[in-house]
């Protein structure tokens, strides 16, 4: 609790914003993540809003209304009220949702321009990296950045995953990373030799290290996909039953080209 | 997709390829009425009661419907998530080949 106090007490020379939202001079996590929580619900909101009335715009087909309509998204905004609130939370974990949403929500995804990662994304993954590396938290943004390639990078988000991997005190916070790693590089069909070595060796570890039995279960799966399921290996056989009922393998089409499709009907 | 792939089944149906599914429907009495509506004919591995949740997807880390392998005549992988056009192509080319 005194280190609360004192730190409150900074926070509150530091950032005239949380005055008002900050009781008796305390600043608790649970008031960081009400804050996060509305902030990100007026986010959603917003976005939303203004996805109902570009997809009403394509409806009248008006293209002059359709760019103009652009100018309208509100994540530019929230973009800067994000990092305000990452400003007031400045070193401390409470700071780390603000700055994980900066860097999923303050890249450009447009490939046809190659992948623009705005300064303010650039600026809070430095920030995560520099002062937030300690933190239990970071595991949860680690698995996130596997999907992050195409905002991000591959690469921006190999190395910073190597980072987390070298630099976390913490284990579960290490593996998460690793899986992450795997994942991203998997899906890269750019991914070098090396790299899809190293995917392998990631997912060994978490198979070997980690505790939870699901975490396990999914690494094993990616493991089997990495080692079998490349393009020049002969596919697993498959041996099951179909829909009436009737055994039969894969291996029985052999000699005929053949396409699998992961179906289902919704 | 289905129209995509009864046509190819179709235009195929005299080459030596097949179309194989891996059904992650969870009710198939529900699927039967569904298959008859859609004219889907080709043959389907089930994955089970635990849909997506099954043996077969979870062994090959499917984590996306549909996911799509195309195989050559000597069953190696060729070609992975192909849609429409480009799965046209690439199986032309393994029938080439």
């Amino acid at each position: 609790m005194k280190r609360l106090m004192i730190v409150s007490a900074l926070l509150l020379s530091a950032s005239p914003a949380l005055l008002a939202s900050a009781p008796a001079g305390v600043v608790r996590q649970s008031d960081a993540k009400a804050e996060y929580d509305a902030l990100n619900k007026e986010y959603r909101a917003a976005r939303s809003a203004f996805r109902a009335e570009l997809r009403e715009l394509q409806n009248s087909g008006d293209e002059d209304a359709i760019a103009a309509a652009q100018a309208h998204d509100p994540t530019g905004e929230f973009l800067g009220r994000f990092v305000d609130a990452a400003a007031g939370y400045a070193g401390l974990d409470e700071a780390l949702p603000f700055l994980q949403w900066i860097v999923e929500n303050g890249s450009v995804d447009r490939p046809e321009d190659g992948i623009l990662v705005s300064d303010e994304a650039q600026a809070a993954l430095d920030t995560i990296l520099r002062d937030h590396i300690a933190s239990e938290e970071l595991g949860s943004f680690a698995s996130k950045l596997a999907r992050m390639g195409r905002t991000l990078g591959n690469e921006r988000c190999r190395d910073t995953l190597g980072t987390i991997i070298t630099k976390s005190p913490y284990m579960s916070v290490q593996l998460a990373a690793r899986f992450s790693r795997a994942q991203l590089t998997m899906g890269d069909s750019d991914a070098t030799k090396a790299q899809r070595r190293g995917a392998v060796k990631d997912l060994k570890t978490v198979i070997a290290e980690s505790d939870s039995e699901s975490t396990v279960a999914r690494a094993t799966s990616a493991l089997f996909e990495l080692e079998n399921l490349q393009i020049g290996l002969i596919a697993p056989d498959i041996e099951a039953n179909d829909l009436d009922g009737i055994a039969f393998k894969l291996s029985d089409y052999r000699g005929k080209v053949v396409v699998i499709d992961f179906w289902g009907d919704w | 997709m289905y129209p995509h792939e009864r046509s190819l089944v179709k235009r195929l149906q005299n080459e030596p390829f097949a179309l194989i599914g891996v059904n992650s429907d969870k009710d198939l009495e529900k699927l039967r009425p569904r298959m008859e509506e859609e004219n889907i004919t080709w043959r389907s591995f089930w994955n089970g009661p635990k849909g997506t949740g099954g043996p077969i997807s979870a062994q090959w880390n499917v984590r996306g419907w549909p996911t799509i392998y195309v195989l050559d005549k000597q069953g190696v992988i060729r070609f992975k998530n192909v849609r429409g056009e480009a799965m046209d192509e690439a199986v032309d080319e393994l029938l080439a080949e």
